[in-house]
């Protein structure tokens, strides 16, 4: 159950972690659930054609971070909506993809193929994703120990400070950005490697749930590692229960929404009741 | 206004261009043919342009309330279950209820898909405002489940166990909105449509309502100030953002569909922002914005057969028309968040 | 990262706000020398603290030069300013409230490359280490969002001297400095001039001025009056010269010739007192507005207010004259209960307060905007640009406003007639000769014109009581005229008008009765009669108030 409950925490983790970045540094990046698929969708033509699992998290991370700056440094730039941005690339991203999957592969379906590199694993548990949990206490680390965790936090309060403080805000949000967009690819990369094959829509709303848990995280990895074990968790019940019921599988597919819009709500009551207190 | 009119053109223009060179590296060998069946398949058969209409209809419904949050200066990114929810309740109504006479019941479901749609709205709109919940995750999460549970009622309780579709009965024909011209898509509903982008324009720049919706949007400090209160602004802009979702859902089936199908007005929310922020969020140039998508929607269906062409050039279309709004916004300051 | 000691030095420094048309600062020039105390005084407004900014790189100046050690510097940033040892401890909050103090003082300067993890031991010795050298301390630990104005001060001051800053300016800093009550800001200069370091200050406290500096400047409406040794000043002849007297005392006639010149120069524009013509029929008017033993929460806050008694008559305008920062603006704040973005007014913490109807004492909750408008209080707010109007909308949308009742359409209720929106706003334009059309973006009118907007559109309202805060604040001659104008028209139409500014002129010129304001506490309420300017600036620099000559 740990193992089950693992793989749908960490890709979920991986992308809160990242997209965190940008959220502290105040340019949160709701794109990620269109980077996760990108990510899936490298990491798959990665892996099936150089047969290494590793090269597959790679090229993912890469793309994410690649698409990442491209898409932001412009809206930067010129002050444009980064939500309203956000919006455009996960509504492109997805046409792109499906697009690149029927004129490679010939279909916008299912991905699957023999020179798939099945990644090793341990204690039931793929490799990469051992890799991506050391990625996530390396940002972990780099977020609360280094000047860059503290410039990102800054800048994200008070730009104008960051500013007079000697840094440049525009390329700390940028760098920032670039690290959700690492961290969505790596994650998508974890969905593939661990289907072992490309499958539409993989994304499945993850990137979405990503920046629930950084809201219901309040905004520390700490919170966001319980949120993304509340998510898993009701990803994982729903899953068994789909398997015993005879009730329809789409009703179970809303759970994991369902129970983190309910966390959401009961978080925000509850820390409004205190607030009320405190007064 | 004028700036609007200015930039929703300029948008059109940049959008089709975008479109003629994807469908020229679609097909390098013969990129007249791919343009022809794109820009003309559309206008082949009074069907299709009957088709666009209809689908115009519902974006600029859609794309009106998008524009009353956006002015609210608040992101509604529920509008997927809204208009599924709103599509629902038109179908449970007129399928449990068929002794409604005509035009009274379907003035009845169109108010009960409106309810429920801005129910589902305002639901984001009362967190924001007393627990600081942010309406973007909100929205998203909230319809994120409901299109689940929609889902689920087409597939198991609505649905017609003889039909080879995963879907509901038709709706008793009384409820259907008129047909203007013979066997086309192309029903009554684009003027109730027209009415409404009329209104919405009327009513976000002449009523008190709307001025204070759209004060606040632009200036919290300001508003609060005038004694604007910002707990009435932040609701309401989301309960009618999410009525008319509600009835963009209606619409689509009473005027397209006549029954419910599994995940049949799947892209109608997304497509509702794309329409609103193409049209400079007003009302009014939704109409435009809203043509533009249904063309493009309806020429990429066109040019389908005999190609590689899918839906996805869409996706690309319209994602690429949000980025190109948004880089024309910059001047918009705080004006959307 | 030591510098040697060396001359800062501004030449012919001149900055103008283009948004109202305000010289801030007309070419003044001035010299830090190393190793001593320079202090700048001068009324609010008067272009000191725009010297300093620009003196530590946080504005730029139109024209003038800046050298240091006699080679001339281009500061463009606070940040390259302290890379050649200058630094500022502001005035306002320049601190991040959510990180710690410590995270805050070595923000920008963590002593190692970005990526590897900040030394925060060898840090905390080195700041622990400066805490002892000047005898300053800070809980760095702690959430900045702790501190209070002191401690953020203090935070700021020890940021600068972690980064080796050795011309250290402070803007207005408060009395009590270090976190310890029985260290006063003078000791704390003492031990930085005894450690080689130059200290430039801006104050209104000439107290202190007298007693720590080397070097006094006095600034009055952008001019430099010029520079002094203490031993040539008086509490008396420093007030004097920055409230620009034309009748300087025979004990400051030994001030040089060319003095004299200097304080005529700034003073301009004559003020009669205004002899009270309704003076019998006043007394017997009814109070708009009363404030008894009124005391605000936060009472360790330099700008709180103390056992506050106040009365406005209809008829009457009562002018709440202080330094800014000394109560006078929460003042505002308090009656209208309003802050800009979304910020927590004050509170009562005792007394009672009466105004528009209502009866408050600090366990009613106190009315919003709406209430006091809807029971005839108007308000003009301090920070006109931010509260008053919303950039992005017409001339038209602002205009309408407060009267959005009055401009329904025959059709509905619900509707607003743009005719008759059109025609209101278009009365007012034509009343207050407001340049612009109704439908012009509010962003194309000048700082005058919006400010004429939002007094003719409360003037409109027939307040009985209107609070109206730093209305004529960068305005011109003009416009003032304007403004001022339409005060006294509702004043004779019975409205009681609260009128909260720090500028000395408008006070002596439009009030009937002044209240004098002094850290908080009301020191004395006279009728504007043979008041002086002087008189004004004992009372509010030095809180000396004494019979009125």
């Amino acid at each position: 159950m740990i193992t089950a409950v693992l793989i749908y925490m960490i890709p979920v983790l991986t992308a809160a972690m990242g997209g965190l970045y940008s959220d502290l540094a105040g340019v949160l990046n709701i794109a990620l659930e269109a980077l996760i698929l990108a990510g899936a969708f490298t990491a798959y033509i990665a892996a099936s054609s150089t047969a290494s699992s590793l090269m597959g998290v790679f090229a993912a991370g890469l793309t994410g971070l690649v698409l990442a700056v491209l898409f932001a440094y412009p809206l930067l730039k010129f002050k444009g909506n980064i939500f309203v941005g956000g919006l455009g690339m996960n509504l492109l991203i997805p046409g792109l993809v499906s697009v690149l999957s029927s004129q490679i592969y010939g279909t916008s379906g299912v991905l699957h193929s023999a020179d798939f590199a099945s990644p090793p694993s341990l204690f039931g548990l793929p490799l990469p994703y051992y890799a991506a949990l050391i990625f996530i206490a390396i940002l972990w680390y780099l977020l609360h120990k280094t000047p860059l965790g503290l410039w990102i936090r800054s800048v994200g309060y008070n730009a104008d400070v960051s500013a007079i403080r000697g840094m440049n805000p525009m390329r700390i949000r940028l760098i920032a950005f670039a690290v959700s967009g690492l961290a969505g690819g790596i994650a998508g990369s974890l969905l593939v490697l661990n289907l072992e094959a490309y499958v539409p829509h993989i994304s499945a709303g993850r990137g979405w749930i990503a920046l629930a848990a950084i809201y219901l995280g309040r905004k520390n990895p700490r919170g966001i590692v319980a949120a993304a074990a509340i998510f898993a968790l009701a990803e994982y019940g729903s899953n068994i229960l789909q398997g015993i019921s005879e009730l329809p599988s789409s009703l179970f597919l809303a759970v994991p929404y369902v129970i983190t819009f309910l966390a959401l709500v009961l978080q925000g009551v509850i820390i409004h009741r205190k607030a009320l207190k405190n007064e | 206004m004028k700036r609007s009119a200015r930039n929703t053109i300029i948008i059109a223009v940049a959008a089709l261009f975008i479109t003629m060179i994807l469908l020229v590296l679609f097909d390098l060998q013969d990129p007249i043919s791919m343009l022809s069946s794109f820009f003309l398949g559309p206008f082949n058969s009074s069907y299709s342009i009957g088709s666009i209409i209809a689908k115009a209809a519902l974006l600029m419904t859609a794309g009106t309330g998008v524009a009353v949050a956006f002015r609210g200066g608040l992101f509604n990114l529920g509008g997927e279950g809204q208009v599924y929810g709103g599509a629902v309740a038109a179908v449970v109504l007129s399928l449990y209820m068929p002794r409604l006479p005509g035009i009274l019941g379907i003035l009845i479901i169109l108010t009960a898909a409106m309810i429920l749609g801005s129910a589902i709205a305002a639901v984001s709109g009362i967190l924001k405002h007393y627990f600081s919940i942010h309406e973007l995750i909100s929205s998203f999460l909230l319809s994120g489940g409901l299109v689940y549970i929609f889902d689920f009622l087409i597939t198991a309780p609505l649905r017609d166990p003889n039909s080879f579709l995963i879907a509901t009965p038709l709706i008793p024909q009384k409820f259907w909105l008129s047909e203007i011209t013979a066997s086309s898509a192309l029903t009554s509903s684009i003027f109730l449509a027209l009415g409404i982008t009329a209104a919405g324009q009327f009513w976000m720049f002449h009523s008190i309502a709307g001025y204070k919706i759209r004060l606040f949007g632009a200036n919290p400090s300001c508003a609060e100030y005038g004694g604007i209160s910002a707990k009435k602004q932040t609701i309401l802009a989301m309960s009618i953002s999410g009525g008319l979702y509600g009835l963009t859902g209606a619409l689509a089936v009473l005027g397209i569909h006549h029954q419910g199908i599994q995940g049949f007005t799947s892209g109608l929310g997304w497509d509702g922002i794309t329409v609103a922020l193409a049209a400079g969020i007003s009302p009014i140039y939704t109409v435009l914005s809203a043509f533009l998508i249904a063309f493009i929607d309806s020429g990429i269906e066109a040019s389908m057969a005999g190609s590689s062409i899918t839906y996805d050039l869409g996706l690309i279309i319209k994602g690429t028309i949000l980025v190109l709004v948004t880089l024309k916004l910059s001047a918009g300051k705080r004006g959307l968040t | 990262m030591a510098h040697a000691p060396s001359v800062l030095e501004g030449r012919d420094i001149t900055k103008s706000y283009l948004s109202n048309n305000i010289t801030a600062c007309d070419s003044v020039s001035i010299s830090f020398s190393p190793g001593s105390v320079h202090t700048i005084v001068g009324e609010n407004g008067a272009g000191k603290s725009t010297l300093m900014r620009i003196l530590s790189g946080a504005q730029s100046p139109d024209s003038g030069k800046i050298f240091l050690g006699g080679k001339e510097v281009s500061l463009e940033t606070p940040h390259a300013a302290l890379g050649l040892g200058i630094g500022m401890v502001h005035q306002q909050t320049n601190i991040i409230p959510e990180l710690t103090v410590l995270q805050n003082i070595i923000l920008g300067a963590e002593k190692t490359s970005p990526l590897q993890p900040i030394p925060y031991k060898k840090i905390r010795q080195k700041i622990d280490e400066l805490s002892s050298i000047y005898r300053i301390s800070c809980p760095l630990q702690s959430k900045a969002s702790v501190l209070d104005g002191n401690g953020v001060q203090t935070a700021s001051l020890l940021a600068l001297l972690y980064r080796g800053a050795d011309i250290i300016i402070f803007d207005e800093p408060h009395a009590l400095f270090s976190g310890n009550p029985s260290r006063k800001f003078t000791d704390i200069v003492r031990d930085l001039i005894r450690n080689g370091k130059t200290a430039a200050v801006v104050t209104h406290n000439m107290e202190t001025a007298l007693t720590i500096s080397d070097d006094i400047s006095i600034m009055q409406r952008g001019y430099s009056l010029g520079t002094f040794k203490p031993s040539e000043l008086s509490t008396r002849s420093i007030t004097t010269m920055m409230m620009g007297f034309e009748d300087i005392d025979a004990d400051e006639a030994n001030l040089s010739q060319a003095l004299r010149g200097a304080a005529e120069k700034g003073a301009r524009g004559e003020h009669t007192n205004r002899a009270l013509q309704v003076q019998s029929a006043k007394n017997e008017s009814p109070f708009r507005l009363e404030m008894l033993g009124v005391s605000t929460n936060n009472p360790e806050h330099p700008a709180s207010l103390h056992d506050i008694d106040l009365k406005v008559r209809a008829g009457e305008i009562m002018a709440c004259i202080g330094i800014k920062e000394q109560g006078i603006i929460t003042l505002e704040h308090l009656l209208t209960q309003y802050k800009p973005f979304q910020d927590t007014p004050p509170k009562l913490s005792s007394g009672t307060l009466k105004l528009g109807g209502f009866t408050l004492n600090k366990d009613t909750p106190l009315p919003n905007l709406k209430e006091l408008r809807r029971n005839h209080v108007g308000y003009i707010p301090s920070d006109r640009l931010t509260s008053g109007v919303s950039g992005s909308t017409t001339v038209l949308e602002n205009g309408i406003l407060h009267h959005l009742d009055s401009l329904t359409s025959r059709l509905s209720k619900g509707l607003i007639s743009t005719k008759a929106a059109e025609t209101f706003v278009g009365n007012l334009i034509r009343q207050f000769s407001i340049k612009a059309d109704v439908h012009d973006s509010i962003f194309t009118l000048s700082g005058g014109n919006i400010q004429k907007l939002i007094v003719a559109r409360e003037m409109e309202l027939k307040p009985e009581l209107l609070i109206a805060s730093e209305v004529s604040w960068g305005l011109d001659v003009m416009t003032q005229q304007y403004v001022f104008h339409a005060l006294e028209h509702a004043k004779y139409h019975g409205c009681g008008i609260l009128l909260i500014t720090s500028e000395s002129d408008i006070a002596l010129s439009y009030a009937d009765t002044i209240a004098l304001f002094y850290r908080g506490r009301i020191i004395s309420v006279v009728e504007n009669r043979n008041i002086t300017k002087e008189y004004i600036g004992n009372a509010i620099l030095r809180g000396e108030a004494g019979t009125p000559s």
